[in-house]
């Protein structure tokens, strides 16, 4: 079994206060449990690279959090590299990189490369291992204009960079990923995907990459998870899903007068909400100027706007039509 | 261990580095805390321009008492003050990344900051303390510097000790940051007067629960030859013991928090 | 216009008011503090004759009162407004319509009385309730007495509102901040009494604003000032609350010339 993850009917039941309000401090409180994770099975194997995406509060995190050692599972069955992330956290932690996407890992006050010694020293890395891998991060991640800077004078971009060199360092089997490439711009994200395809490739690096971002998944991952609710929706490759959801648009106009659903060939209209509508249409059947001029002649327009399908209509269609 | 000593002064290193490099406001701070710590001092001196002894002790030796607690006090808060910081680390997602590591918790908890400026606190503690030592008579024997010795030794790991037990309720609440204030600031406070003049609750909690009496009370009670109408003179020797005592529960304490954050988020 | 201070002020205590957790901790800690000082006043006073005039009762009063005060006083840790310096929130903050001093000292005193009703009585009632207070015996000291800890709480909010501005020309407002706070504390007579002080000591930090935070209200609580002596008291805090809030407006003057100049 070259199983790097397995997941087995995992659930995290979180227990969630409310204060009843007003009076007396901590009198009333209502209690709800939430589950978070509510019966997840997945399996990874060795140099996958897998995107794991879901609407906000899906269980993303959670899920990460469970694997990486930082939240005990409710019930189910948890094994990374073979080990229990609860109780062996200290061995497996030897060999797995975690990067979160909003919050750094490194010391705030010091400069990169006193955190990158700091590391050296916490995963005991060899002299030799660590210069080489310091040398070549350094290089193809372009750090070295600010490795003396602290680390709170950083820009987005580059403490992001700075962090995917530091999980890097001690040569982890599976590199874990919360929202890596949140916050920076075009650019940024596109060296770090470059990046990690890279790593991904010639390391063989296992990859779990949690996003809410449909291109970090379309650039670099052959295979995607879907999670929604706690629960896994959709687990297979990227191709099938793009052949279904990926070429489509949405041309949402406002009418003048409100009428009836504007018929077209080959466009849905998806909703109808007095002068305003939605219709769906296939970017590789019409374009969206020839769509535009088209419904420009049939009714008075307003005003209108083309959107793409982001992660949460994703996961509504698949719940809507299944895969 | 060794590793770890290797990290702890590394890290120490880089703070020293990293503050130095704002000389000017890295000095302000150290003074700034020297001169902060007589103001607790004129307390005492004010409370002795009216009687000569409080408690049936004489100035230089609650002068004694003060200066010993104040110096392993400030030890304490420049090495494990980083936990007084532990609710923002919490939120801050801070302490997630750190169970991601190979480390023990706790220990990467205190490499987050090293409080370098309560050197200033510690010397003037020291001061006090001198000024103590040329007011009191003491017969030195090769016991009495042993106990003395293990008293400022022990009173640091009791204070260090207190610090992660009381800091370790940020686990459970957030709210409660002042309680453990008042656990470790009071703490030094009541351990600049002899033990005896508390009520009889205090006394007992301070001896039993929190060993607040051992950092320096009872082992003071014999350093000065003094009598005491409480405890009995073994006590007087034991603070290594309760010392030790005290890193175990400590220990305990915080590994029992740990697990809490891990099984039930933040 | 007084009608819109009302509303900041109310605005002030409900903000605080969120904080319940926070408030719960702090009344035990306030507690457990008054108790080891009243420890220590006792064991002193079994030897020393009459410090300062005072009694047994008196110095547990004190010890208590003080710390009921603590909180509406904020001596130690009040940064909001350096906050929005920092944040350069301020800038926008200045050019509202209304008198910023006037609108930060509306919000102080509501957060004040919150902070004079949830953490200052409890304390002072189980203090109370385990050792000999000594209560005022007129009626009208009660209302006197409120009427000195609001100018105190003035004269701690202009203290701080100068403290806080410093931040316009010092980077670090933290160590002056907690090097400033220590000697307020100190010299306000919260550690120990003035009037146990020296004669000269006493006579030269009688002659400081601090004082009137915290001693005067005392003082007053406790009767130890009578008629025309009353009426001093008051003077002397209500003339420095005016002159350190006429100070504090001329620093925020020039704070204010300084944003001008830098441009925000």
């Amino acid at each position: 079994m070259t199983d790097v993850v397995h997941l087995q009917d995992v659930r995290k039941t979180f227990r969630v206060y409310r204060r009843g309000g007003g009076g007396l401090p901590r009198l009333r409180r209502e209690r709800t449990t939430v589950a978070a994770v509510d019966g997840v099975s997945l399996d990874i194997e060795r140099a996958e690279m897998v995107g794991y995406v879901g609407p906000n509060g899906a269980g993303k995190s959670t899920t990460v959090k469970m694997l990486t050692g930082i939240l005990a599972p409710s019930s189910g069955d948890v094994r990374v590299l073979g080990l229990e992330p609860m109780r062996q956290r200290v061995e497996l932690a030897k060999r797995i990189g975690v990067v979160f996407g909003q919050r750094t890992q490194l010391w705030w006050d010091l400069p990169l490369s006193d955190s990158f010694e700091l590391l050296r020293h916490i995963y005991r890395i060899s002299l030799d291992r660590y210069r080489t891998n310091l040398e070549t991060f350094t290089g193809v991640l372009d750090l070295a204009p600010f490795l003396a800077t602290p680390v709170r004078q950083l820009s987005l971009g580059q403490r992001m960079r700075g962090d995917l060199a530091a999980a890097l360092l001690h040569d982890p089997e599976i590199l874990f990923l919360d929202e890596p490439t949140i916050g920076l711009d075009v650019i940024a994200k596109a060296r770090i995907r470059e990046f990690l395809a890279s790593v991904n490739a010639e390391r063989g690096t296992t990859v779990l990459l949690t996003t809410h971002d449909m291109d970090d998944i379309e650039r670099l991952c052959k295979r995607m998870l879907v999670i929604d609710h706690g629960r896994v929706i959709y687990d297979g490759d990227l191709d099938t899903i793009r052949k279904r959801f990926g070429g489509e648009s949405v041309l949402v106009v406002d009418l003048v007068d409100p009428g009836p659903p504007i018929s077209v060939d080959g466009v849905r209209v998806e909703r109808v909400d007095g002068p305003r509508q939605w219709l769906r249409f296939r970017r590789d059947k019409i374009s969206a100027a020839d769509l535009v001029a088209e419904v420009a002649s049939r009714v008075q327009l307003k005003d209108l706007a083309i959107s793409d399908p982001d992660i949460e209509d994703v996961v509504r269609r698949i719940y809507e039509e299944g895969v | 261990m060794a590793s770890r000593a290797a990290i702890y002064g590394r890290l120490a290193g880089s703070r020293l580095r990293a503050q130095y490099q704002y000389r000017f406001s890295f000095v302000l701070q150290i003074v700034g805390a020297f001169a902060l710590s007589f103001l607790d001092f004129i307390e005492v001196l004010v409370i002795f321009h009216h009687l000569p002894a409080l408690g049936g002790w004489s100035l230089g030796e609650v002068a004694f008492l003060y200066g010993s607690s104040y110096v392993v006090f400030r030890f304490a808060d420049m090495t494990m003050g980083a936990l007084d910081r532990l609710p923002v680390l919490i939120r801050m997602g801070t302490l997630d990344q750190v169970l991601t590591r190979p480390l023990g918790s706790l220990w990467q908890v205190l490499t987050t900051d090293i409080g370098v400026r309560h050197v200033g606190g510690m010397v003037q503690g020291g001061i006090v303390f001198w000024f103590a030592l040329t007011r009191v008579h003491i017969h030195w024997t090769a016991l009495r510097v042993a106990v003395f010795v293990s008293m400022l030794i022990g009173g640091a790991v009791i204070f260090c000790a207190i610090w992660v037990a009381t800091n370790a309720i940020a686990f459970w609440t957030m709210d409660a940051r002042e309680v453990a204030n008042s656990v470790t600031y009071g703490g030094n406070y009541l351990t600049n007067y002899p033990l005896h003049i508390f009520g009889v609750w205090l006394r007992r909690l301070l001896a039993y629960v929190i060993p607040l009496a051992f950092v320096n009370y009872f082992p003071s009670l014999y350093v000065l030859d003094k009598r005491s109408p409480i405890g009995s003179p073994v006590l007087r020797f034991v603070s290594p013991l309760v010392a030790a005592g005290a890193v175990v529960a400590a220990g305990a304490i915080w590994k029992t928090a740990v697990r809490h954050y891990r099984s039930s988020g933040s | 216009m007084l009608r819109l201070y009302w509303e900041v002020a109310r605005r002030g205590f409900r903000r605080y008011a969120t904080y319940r957790g926070a408030t719960f901790a702090g009344v035990f800690t306030n507690t457990v503090f008054g108790f080891i000082r009243a420890y220590v006043f006792i064991a002193m006073f079994a030897v020393a004759k009459r410090p300062g005039g005072y009694d047994l009762a008196d110095v547990l009063t004190y010890t208590f009162l003080t710390q009921a005060l603590l909180m509406p006083l904020y001596i130690w840790g009040w940064t909001e407004i350096a906050d929005t310096v920092y944040t350069g929130q301020i800038a926008t903050d200045l050019y509202r319509p209304f008198d910023y001093q006037s609108y930060w000292l509306s919000q102080d005193l509501g957060r004040a009385a919150y902070h004079m009703v949830m953490r200052g009585v409890p304390p002072f009632v189980i203090g109370a309730l385990v050792f000999g207070l000594r209560l005022p015996t007129h009626p009208l000291t009660w209302v006197v007495f409120l009427l000195s800890a609001a100018l105190g709480v003035t004269v701690s909010f202009a203290l701080r509102f100068m403290a806080n501005l410093s931040a316009f020309w010092i980077v670090d407002v933290r160590g002056i901040n907690s090097l400033a706070a220590a000697v307020w504390t100190l010299l306000s007579g919260f550690i120990i009494p003035i009037a146990f002080f020296p004669t000269t000591a006493r006579t030269i930090i009688r002659s400081l604003p601090f004082v009137s935070m915290l001693e005067f209200p005392v003082d007053v609580f406790l009767e130890r000032v009578q008629g025309m002596h009353l009426v001093s008291t008051l003077a002397a805090q209500a003339a420095w609350a005016v002159v350190l809030l006429g100070a504090g407006r001329i620093m925020l003057r020039a704070a204010t010339s300084k944003l001008v100049v830098q441009g925000g």
